[in-house]
């Protein structure tokens, strides 16, 4: 309010405030005048709002109160509008939303160092033998060679991991826990740049075999099993290799990340130093070095080409298999084999990003009349080009603001998923952060495709708006709008590719559901046992053991057979051996060697084709004996029962073959992966070997058994630890957990695309109706029928996704090859997937057409004309 | 034959212009705002009093000029308001308008 006017009525209120206390008592005077004010105020408020707005140039008018009024207008306008406002913040929310996810994994997996000191600087050492594929270890002999003789890497450490049993302290309550243990050199962490949270680092003398035994807790297990106890240093803890001196704990965040997937799981719970130092032919030690200052990597590489030379001439061990040095730095090793599957990754976002800006830009499209309108009248009254340039940006950023801010929401659920799934090819997943660069990312990418899609789609309208005023009617006749059909097929084209690549996954997954494995999945499970070796130190205790905890679960009902078996299948280890038959066919590690008992092939529900099983008989009495597969049988004797032939057959290199009568032909497992067909398998009667493996047959769920075998292992010797018991079908899931993995991602992208078109088409088509009405209305009252009139809608839609289809076909073609590593029995160029997704997509077009071509029949020509 | 038409009037705005009539020289604010009290029974607050004042200024209806400083208001000023030319006729034309109406029903106006 004016300062004028303030004095005028503020003068006025006290001139009668002193005259009525002249005659009132001045508590009702008081009212009054209150009461006065506000309704004075109101007053002046309300004839403020009532004047009409003003032509541009008020030379009092603050600019500030220019801009706050065209953002009120813009955020009103929005409000007018609200379902097509709350459309274009979904769609910019899950466009942007996919893209902000991907954006942050491509950080933390590709971008972000590694947590270590200068991890630029660490690589990796590893070998090659002529004729075996690149191992990723070296030996202990070779370890100290490169220490000694290395100028250009200033340190190397190693580290092995694997598994070790914690025991209960006397009198302690719990039972036996296997526990993963990384076997580290002293100079591990130090080189890493790792200090220990409580406690100290191992030195170098504890790295001697006849030191005493030391142990580093993980943080995680020294809070779980030992109750994060702060006196936890000097405890003697029980490992399976005897009693150990706790020296320290290492921090909540430690893992020691030297492979790809070693980078997802859980890492070590506990740590003790190397004491294996022999050995130069035994390749078991992950290497990481640490280049020196100054020294560049192709230095390093030809250093360490040239002490791989020195060695091989130097000792015999590598006469017969030369072993070839190399050196890659850690982080692209870590990186370098996910690379494929991100870029797929972030080219699907990219697809869904461009998938919702054209369904956003359709659907400006579509109210581009009423607001070619409205602009028309705004620049007759005389605002200019940049005032309405001003008043569109003030419609759209606030959309591009909401979407973004909606996009980071979706970003975070997208990484609470991949959290919980934790997918072995995406490494460092739980380095996935959600920060400013994000939040960055995704609100500026909102504004930019809301600014895109909103004065892009408008910026013909605002130059021809003046011109257009007039020819109003014309326009509403003519029906044509390239742009918003352009937009559709684009939308479809891209939705089939996706759609292509999820089809083809989908068929691979249900081709791994017909494969003939050999054995069953059905009321299988399976326990990993683990005898310890010092107090099970004979084949026959061993056996003795196994042999009453299987009597004693077959006792129960349920469970009808129960067998050991020193590798399952699908478990992920391997042992193979040579082989020898009387007429001389030989080979080597190309079969793999099973120990079972005698229950074993029915509790894993294998099939007998001819002869007999390995008995307990065998066992008991040490009988050469053997069962091979079909695929060794056909092999080796194709002509005629491979029954009582004789099959000399030994483990390890150089080990000596005994001849060993076969007594039974096996259908063929499928032990490596359900993929592959994999290495024939020799059966042998149950040696005492480890790993130890107890299938069972039953009717029990899971739990059950895992409850019944732990409380009869219990009773037989408390100190055997038991694993969880899991389902044969969790181990066949697991080997195509990474075909899983693609197809759920792939589909959830694919089924979002195809949901975002289903409403985009409905939209344009929709609008595209109610703007044609008249057009519609007087066609009907012209004699039209009802089916013309869908069919022109139908038609219309059906058009743009014909070119659409078309399009999205030939590009789903050139790109599917890049799936060809996960497909299963499926073609890239599968032609029966390709015709599904197009039958799919010709459905959904046609189900979005059909209620606004319902619509378009039921104009009423009356009203539809009474409108125009 | 249509006359050239003078600017309808809102009853308010009647009451006010008759008011200012009434007070000739002295009208301001306070006392127009008693007088309407008085008269017409009609209480507005100061700030409806000036804004429709501003109103009819703006319409060319009335004209004001800023008072001298009063010490009977701690100093501060006053707004002076006089009907203009057209203002007269607005009113004139309001009232003859209203009359002719209401010829013919003075019996269920009430009017003798």
């Amino acid at each position: 309010m004016h300062g004028e006017a303030r004095e005028v009525i503020v003068g006025d209120l006290e001139e009668i405030y002193e005259q009525k206390l002249r005659t009132r008592p001045r508590w009702r005077v008081t009212a009054w005048a209150t009461v006065d004010v506000l309704r004075s105020i109101a007053a002046i408020r309300s004839d403020e709002l009532r004047r009409p707005t003003t032509p541009p140039a008020r030379p009092e008018e603050h600019p500030m109160i220019q801009i706050l009024a065209e953002w009120t207008h813009g955020l009103r306008a929005l409000q007018r509008r609200p379902f097509t406002s709350a459309v274009m913040i979904a769609l910019l929310a899950i466009g942007v939303g996919a893209s902000a996810s991907m954006w942050t994994v491509v950080r933390s997996v590709v971008f972000s160092p590694l947590p270590y000191d200068q991890p630029e600087d660490l690589a990796l050492l590893r070998i090659s033998i002529e004729g075996v594929d690149r191992a990723p270890s070296l030996s202990a002999p070779e370890l100290v060679d490169f220490r000694e003789r290395s100028q250009t890497l200033e340190d190397i450490a190693a580290m092995w991991t694997g598994w070790t049993v914690l025991r209960p302290d006397d009198g302690e309550e719990r039972s036996a826990q296997r526990l993963r243990v990384g076997w580290i050199t002293a100079n591990l962490l130090p080189l890493l740049g790792a200090e220990p949270l409580l406690g100290r680092n191992f030195t170098e003398a504890e790295e001697d075999p006849n030191a005493a035994d030391t142990v580093l807790l993980s943080h995680r297990l020294w809070v779980s099993r030992f109750g994060a106890d702060p006196d936890i240093l000097g405890r003697v803890v029980r490992l399976e290799s005897g009693p150990a001196t706790v020296i320290g704990v290492m921090p909540a965040d430690f893992r020691a990340m030297l492979n790809a997937s070693a980078t997802n799981d859980q890492g070590a719970d506990l740590w003790i130093p190397n004491t294996y130092w022999v050995g130069r032919d035994v390749h078991w030690l992950r290497t990481v070095a640490r280049r020196a200052p100054d020294t560049s990597w192709e230095q390093a590489r030809s250093e360490v080409a040239n002490i791989g030379a020195q060695l091989n001439e130097e000792f015999s061990e590598y006469a017969e298999n030369p072993v070839t040095f190399h050196l890659d730095p850690l982080h692209g090793e870590l990186v370098g084999s996910v690379r494929p599957a991100l870029a797929a990754l972030s080219a699907m976002a990219l697809i869904l990003l461009l998938v919702a800006t054209a369904n956003a830009a359709a659907l400006r499209l579509t109210t581009s009349e009423g607001r070619a309108r409205e602009l028309a009248t705004r620049a007759a009254l005389g605002a200019s080009r940049r005032r309405l340039l001003r008043g569109l940006l003030a419609e759209t950023l606030p959309l591009g603001i909401l979407g973004g801010a909606l996009a980071i929401v979706v970003a975070y659920a997208v990484r609470a998923v991949l959290l919980a799934a934790r997918p072995d090819h995406l490494p460092r997943i739980d380095e996935l952060r959600i920060d400013g660069t994000t939040i960055t990312f995704a609100l500026g990418l909102a504004i930019l495709v809301a600014l895109v899609t909103g004065v892009g789609t408008a910026l013909p309208t605002i130059t021809r708006s003046t011109r257009r005023l007039g020819q109003r009617s014309a326009h509403l006749l003519d029906g044509r709008q390239p742009g918003q059909a352009v937009l559709l097929a684009g939308q479809i084209a891209m939705a089939m590719v996706l759609l292509v690549g999820a089809g083809l996954l989908v068929r691979s997954v249900a081709a791994t559901q017909d494969v003939d494995l050999g054995f069953a999945t059905d009321g299988v499970a399976a326990v990993r046992l683990n005898i310890p070796v010092d107090t099970y130190d004979s084949n026959e205790r061993r056996y003795a053991f196994l042999s009453q905890l299987e009597e004693e679960l077959i006792a129960d009902d349920a469970i009808s057979s129960a067998g050991t078996i020193n590798i399952l299948p699908l478990s992920g280890s391997m042992l193979t051996g040579q082989y020898r038959t009387e007429t001389g066919t030989a080979g080597a590690g190309d079969v793999d060697y099973r120990f079972v008992s005698a229950g074993t092939f029915d509790a894993l529900g294998a099939h007998l084709i001819e002869g007999r099983a390995i008995s307990s008989q065998d066992i008991v009495q040490g009988r050469r004996v053997v069962v091979i597969d079909d695929l060794l049988a056909t092999q080796l004797w194709p002509a005629g029962s491979a029954v009582g032939r004789s099959l000399s057959v030994g483990l390890g290199e150089g080990a000596d073959l005994e001849p060993h009568e076969v007594v039974g032909v096996l259908r063929h497992m499928r032990s490596e992966g359900i993929r592959d067909l994999g290495r024939a398998q020799v059966y042998m009667p149950y040696g005492g070997q480890t790993p130890t493996w107890l299938a069972i047959n039953g009717s029990l769920p899971v739990g059950a058994v895992t409850s019944r075998v732990r409380s009869i292992v219990a009773q037989i010797d408390p100190q055997v630890p038991v694993d969880d018991v899991r389902a044969m079908s969790s181990f066949v899931r697991a080997s195509i957990a990474d075909l899983e993995f693609a197809t759920s991602v792939l589909g959830g992208f694919a089924l979002v695309a195809l949901l975002l078109l289903l409403a985009g088409t409905y939209g344009v088509l929709s609008c595209w109706v109610s703007q044609r009405t008249p057009v519609v209305g007087l066609r009907i009252a012209l004699g039209a029928r009802p089916g013309q009139v869908v069919g022109d809608v139908l038609r219309r839609g059906l058009l743009a996704c014909v070119l659409g289809l078309v399009c999205g076909l030939v590009a789903a073609s050139a790109l599917t090859h890049t799936l060809a590593s996960l497909l299963y029995q499926t073609s890239p160029l599968d032609p029966a997937t390709l015709a599904a997704c197009a039958v799919a997509m010709l459905a959904v077009v046609t189900l979005a057409s059909l209620l606004p071509a319902r619509r378009a029949a039921r104009v009423d020509p009356v009203t539809a004309l009474r409108t125009e | 034959m249509p006359t050239p038409r003078t600017p309808t009037l809102g009853d308010l705005e009647q009451l006010l212009l008759l008011a200012l009539l009434r007070l000739g020289e002295d009208a301001h604010g306070v006392s127009i705002r008693a007088e309407l009290i008085e008269i017409a029974e009609r209480a507005l607050s100061p700030g409806a009093i000036y804004t429709a004042m501003n109103r009819l200024e703006r319409r060319g209806l009335v004209r004001s000029t800023l008072g001298q400083p009063t010490s009977a208001r701690a100093g501060k000023r006053r707004r002076l308001y006089a009907i203009t030319p057209a203002g007269l006729n607005a009113i004139r034309d309001a009232y003859g308008r209203l009359r002719a109406m209401a010829r013919g029903v003075e019996a269920d106006l009430g009017i003798a």
